[in-house]
């Protein structure tokens, strides 16, 4: 499925809870986003000026412009992404680890090598956010819209419905949790 | 993990958050104060505050993207430890890194390509290596290694030079005019001296000049686009070029050349001269606008020329830029002009041209001196440059024909030239048969898209032949005299097959070949080309032992070649040349089971399954968007082959005038774009000659005669540009005999026997210019003579 088969009431539906609807547009996205992703994973070509947030905001524009949708639902549509963003590249580095494994390659397999040289371990940052899950909901959306999805702080307080200044303090504490699970995550 | 432990983790969380409300200093005594006698609290919430004490940029807002990128970071390439990324670039990332319990500190640059490396660019790249390994210059950042990762991904290893790239220097610095000057004399002596060297750097632009921390220029990034695009031509122009600085030209599928590198040259010093302070001195925006010129031959020759008139300016003598009056203003960036195919490439190459032969007359009179030796092998690289580099890419673009002969008659003036002087080392012979040889694969062996000259190219060759002798009888010849042993005498087989009808002769070349790459294939240096050779000599026997008469021993053949090249397509399904070579083996193994039952008067129908595979394949091939001349070429070959077997079966025949049809209007498309190309002149011959007779057999005698009667024009007017090739005068031959013989089969024997009579005149010249005629020649000439015979029974 493509963005041009977005029937246009998809985004009002899932607004409604519809979750057929959510998994419809999970999926485009998805598609989306992994064809994107793939190509800047295997040729490392990303131009600079590409960030996620470009990229994410590009397919909620085609799909807000595919469907019939408020200016409420694009800030839900960029929270959706970024949860799509986040399955899109833990598939691809599992997908590549399992690579390494089986080509027994040495790559950054040193206990300090994910966070601390400024690299992501995804398999790790993937067990830390699923515990921040569990410890405190808001905290993982927060990450999960601003790290996979590159939203403003802006943006989430309106998802969230709290203040600007709320959502700076709760993102900073919350990277800072993190940093320090990455650092001491044992089970890589 | 517990509600009790989450419970923790929250509060903890909850407290350092609170702890980022007042001034960092008082963080620790906070959160100390917070958390009371709760020592766990306290624990964790100082270990979760320590965690952001590193200061390091992690979890950047919108970063799960890009740190995904740089999550490959390696951690050892090729015995060095790799310590940090220190730039990412279009084709990959480049890291910093030392050599472990080195005694010197020696810190490195590698350059790791991210690509799907097939197994012939990573050949390509281990020769692009070597070469770029000898450029040994103090303003190109030095190359000392290479390989492939575990990965497959091509890496090389450079000298690592801290230094700013040359955009940011000019912004930092804001260097004075003669600074930039000294800047960019060092650029481009630099430039000058690699192209002396056969390399082009590619993708000149301030990102890839850097100016280090002790002042230095160095340019990094020499040469290595070049066989990534070859590779991938959807990358060509995107990625391995900065936008900006490649020649217009190149966008529209223009190789890069020397005067590519002019431009960019050019582009460079206008930015280097707009972006100072001092007034902009009028000599040097006009030679910036003479070397960027959107018109390549517009621009400066060569990079020496550029230097020679910036020499010029900074000596204050007039510059040739002003002098000849560039309107350099208008010209610069005028845009969209259209693009005249390879007119840089031939600037480059008169010039080149000249100073190789000058260079090698030189030495001839003064071969004791070292610096003559120097400039001796200058020319030889030059030369090889000229011959291999630019030909190839020529050959790329369609309607080149003029550029390719240029290219031909310089350098031949030099291979002759070097032939005749006193070195005769080994290398040097390999060198000058190789050259030989490819100036007589443009010069007109039917093999190749090429300027349909085949006299001149079986001179060619046989030079060629006479230089590279030594291979066979040398038992201590290396893997790249044997190659070129291989080569020649493939190329000198499908000569004398196609052209001089010397079957004999073609066998013992392919034989000779078939040895040769027997010793080759033992060789560790041995590579995927040479095993589709080997598969290709093979197919080469087929086709001589076939036209000897010898079926069965040319159907044996035609299969080893279908066994070599279906493993090696197995090994490489997606290599090119494996495709095309094993979609010709069966179209060979088709023709051989063709011509054995049609001597055995069976209908051929055992041949249409091999031509139906290899005829598929060559269609898959032919219809890449950016497929080669020679394989469209090769595509209405197949077509064609398929055709002449069904058009002798009832049931297949509706088929073959099909293929027939589609064959004759791809070729006449090429035609119409490439009037003078020999070898789409032959196809469409052969396509008329074998479509008068399908017509006749489906009884539209009128549509066969009218068909016949044009390829007879066809052949009279090759004959006469070349009246002693036995080739064209029995095609000559075969044409009047298919006229005579629908004649006849319509009892009006006064056409025919005027006909044979024309046949019999062709066929006797044949016989007279080749060695020994062959046993269906000999055949045919008797059968005339009966047929001629029966006319004069009936006083005709």
């Amino acid at each position: 499925m493509t963005v041009t088969d977005i029937p246009s009431d998809i985004i009002r539906r899932w607004r409604d809870g519809d979750s057929d609807a959510r998994d419809r547009l999970f999926t485009i996205l998805y598609n989306e986003f992994a064809a994107i992703a793939s190509t800047l994973l295997r040729r490392q070509t990303a131009p600079v000026s590409l960030a996620t947030s470009d990229l994410v905001n590009e397919a909620v524009i085609r799909i807000f412009n595919a469907s019939d949708l408020e200016i409420v639902d694009r800030t839900h549509l960029l929270a959706l992404s970024a949860r799509v963003m986040r399955q899109v590249l833990l598939d691809a580095a599992r997908r590549r680890n399992r690579q390494k494994r089986r080509g027994l390659i040495v790559t950054l397999s040193d206990a300090q090598g994910g966070a601390a040289s400024g690299n992501a371990d995804y398999e790790a940052l993937e067990r830390a956010l699923v515990r921040l899950t569990a410890i405190d909901p808001e905290r993982a959306d927060i990450v999960e819209m601003r790290y996979f999805g590159g939203l403003t702080v802006e943006e989430i307080a309106l998802i969230k419905d709290v203040s600007i200044s709320t959502i700076k303090r709760k993102w900073e504490a919350a990277r800072l949790w993190l940093k320090d699970a990455l650092e001491h995550d044992i089970s890589g | 993990m517990t509600s009790a432990d989450n419970d923790l983790e929250r509060r903890a969380i909850d407290l350092v958050e609170a702890a980022l409300c007042v001034d960092a200093a008082q963080r620790k005594a906070f959160i100390e104060d917070a958390a009371g006698d709760d020592d766990r609290l306290r624990q964790r919430a100082l270990a979760i505050l320590r965690a952001g004490a590193d200061n390091q940029r992690s979890l950047q807002t919108g970063g799960g993207l890009a740190d995904a990128m740089s999550e490959a970071m390696p951690y050892e390439i090729g015995g060095f430890k790799i310590e940090r990324e220190i730039g990412r670039g279009g084709m990959g990332a480049v890291y910093l890194a030392r050599r472990p319990g080195a005694d010197f500190d020696h810190a490195v640059a590698i350059k790791v390509v991210r690509s799907a490396a097939s197994v012939r660019l990573l050949e390509r790249l281990r020769f692009e290596r070597r070469t770029l390994a000898q450029l040994k210059h103090p303003n190109i950042a030095q190359m000392y290694d290479g390989g492939e990762t575990p990965d497959g991904e091509p890496y090389f290893v450079m000298e690592y030079a801290p230094g700013a790239p040359l955009h940011l220097h000019l912004k930092n610095n804001a260097p004075s005019l003669m600074a930039r000057l000294d800047i960019f004399s060092n650029i481009c002596a630099s430039v000058a001296y690699a192209h002396k060297n056969l390399v082009i750097h590619r993708d000149l632009a301030p990102s890839n000049i850097l100016i280090t921390d002790e002042g230095n220029v160095k340019l990094i990034d020499f040469g290595i686009a070049q066989s990534l695009e070859e590779e991938d031509d959807a990358l060509a122009s995107a990625l391995t070029m900065t936008e900006g600085y490649g020649a217009p030209e190149r966008l529209k599928g223009a190789p890069a050349s020397t005067i590519t590198d002019v431009y960019s040259l050019g582009v460079i010093l206008r930015e280097l001269i707009e972006g100072q302070s001092a007034p902009r001195p009028a000599d040097l925006a006009a030679i910036a606008a003479k070397a960027s010129a959107s018109q390549p031959e517009e621009r400066y020759p060569t990079v020496d020329a550029l230097m020679a008139d910036l020499n010029a300016y900074r000596e204050g003598r007039a510059v040739s830029a002003v002098d000849k009056g560039w309107p350099y203003e208008a010209v610069r960036f005028a845009g969209r002009r259209k693009f005249a195919v390879g007119a840089g490439v031939l600037a480059a190459i008169a010039v080149i041209a000249s100073s190789v032969i000058m260079s090698v007359l030189y030495i001839r009179t003064d071969a004791a001196e070292e610096r003559a030796l120097r400039r001796f092998d200058e020319a030889r690289a030059l030369a090889a440059f000229m011959i291999f580099d630019i030909y190839d890419d020529v050959t790329q673009l369609d309607g080149s024909l003029t550029v390719r002969e240029k290219i031909v008659s310089t350098s031949l003036d030099y291979l002759d030239a070097l032939s005749a002087t006193p070195e005769s080392s080994a290398a040097l012979r390999v060198e000058i048969a190789r050259g030989y040889q490819r100036l007589a694969e443009v010069a007109g062996n039917p093999g190749s898209v090429n300027l349909g000259r085949r006299a001149e190219a079986s001179e060619l060759l046989a030079k060629a032949a006479e230089q590279i002798e030594f291979a066979r009888t040398s038992s201590d010849a290396n893997a790249e005299a044997l190659r070129a042993y291989a080569t020649i005498n493939r190329a000198l087989g499908t000569l004398e097959w196609t052209s001089k009808g010397n079957f004999d002769k073609a066998r013992e070349n392919y034989a000779a070949a078939e040895a040769a790459l027997s010793r080759l294939l033992k060789m560790p240096e041995a590579g995927i080309d040479d095993r589709v050779l080997d598969g290709a000599v093979s197919l080469g026997l087929s086709q001589s032992l076939r036209f000897l008469g010898e079926y069965e021993e040319s159907i044996a053949q035609a299969q080893r070649g279908v066994a070599k090249l279906e493993t090696l397509q197995e090994e490489h399904p997606n290599d090119f040349d494996t495709l095309f070579n094993l979609a010709h083996a069966y179209i060979y193994l088709g023709e051989a089971h063709t011509s054995k039952d049609m001597q055995a008067d069976i209908l051929p129908e055992a041949s249409l399954s091999h031509f139906d595979k290899g005829v598929a394949m060559l269609r898959s091939l032919a219809s890449a968007e950016n497929a080669a001349p020679l394989t469209r070429a090769q595509y209405i070959s197949g077509l064609l082959k398929r055709s002449f077997s069904a058009c002798q079966i009832d049931y297949a025949r509706a088929q073959g005038v099909d293929d027939l049809n589609k064959a004759e209007a791809l070729t006449r498309s090429i035609l119409d774009i490439e009037p003078d190309n020999d070898l789409f002149n032959e196809r469409l011959s052969y396509i008329l000659y074998v479509k008068s007779e399908c017509q006749n057999k489906l009884g539209d005698v009128e549509a066969a005669i009218a068909t016949a009667e044009d390829l007879l024009r066809r052949r009279q007017a090759q004959v006469a540009r070349e009246p002693e090739n036995p080739d064209y005068l029995e095609h000559l031959y075969r044409t009047h005999y298919l006229l005579a013989d629908i004649a006849k089969q319509q009892g009006d024997w006064p056409a025919a026997c005027a006909g044979f009579d024309h046949a019999e005149a062709a066929m006797k010249r044949v016989a007279s210019l080749i060695d020994a005629p062959a046993d269906y020649q000999k055949e045919n000439l008797r059968n005339l003579e009966d047929l001629l015979h029966d006319c004069g029974s009936r006083n005709l």
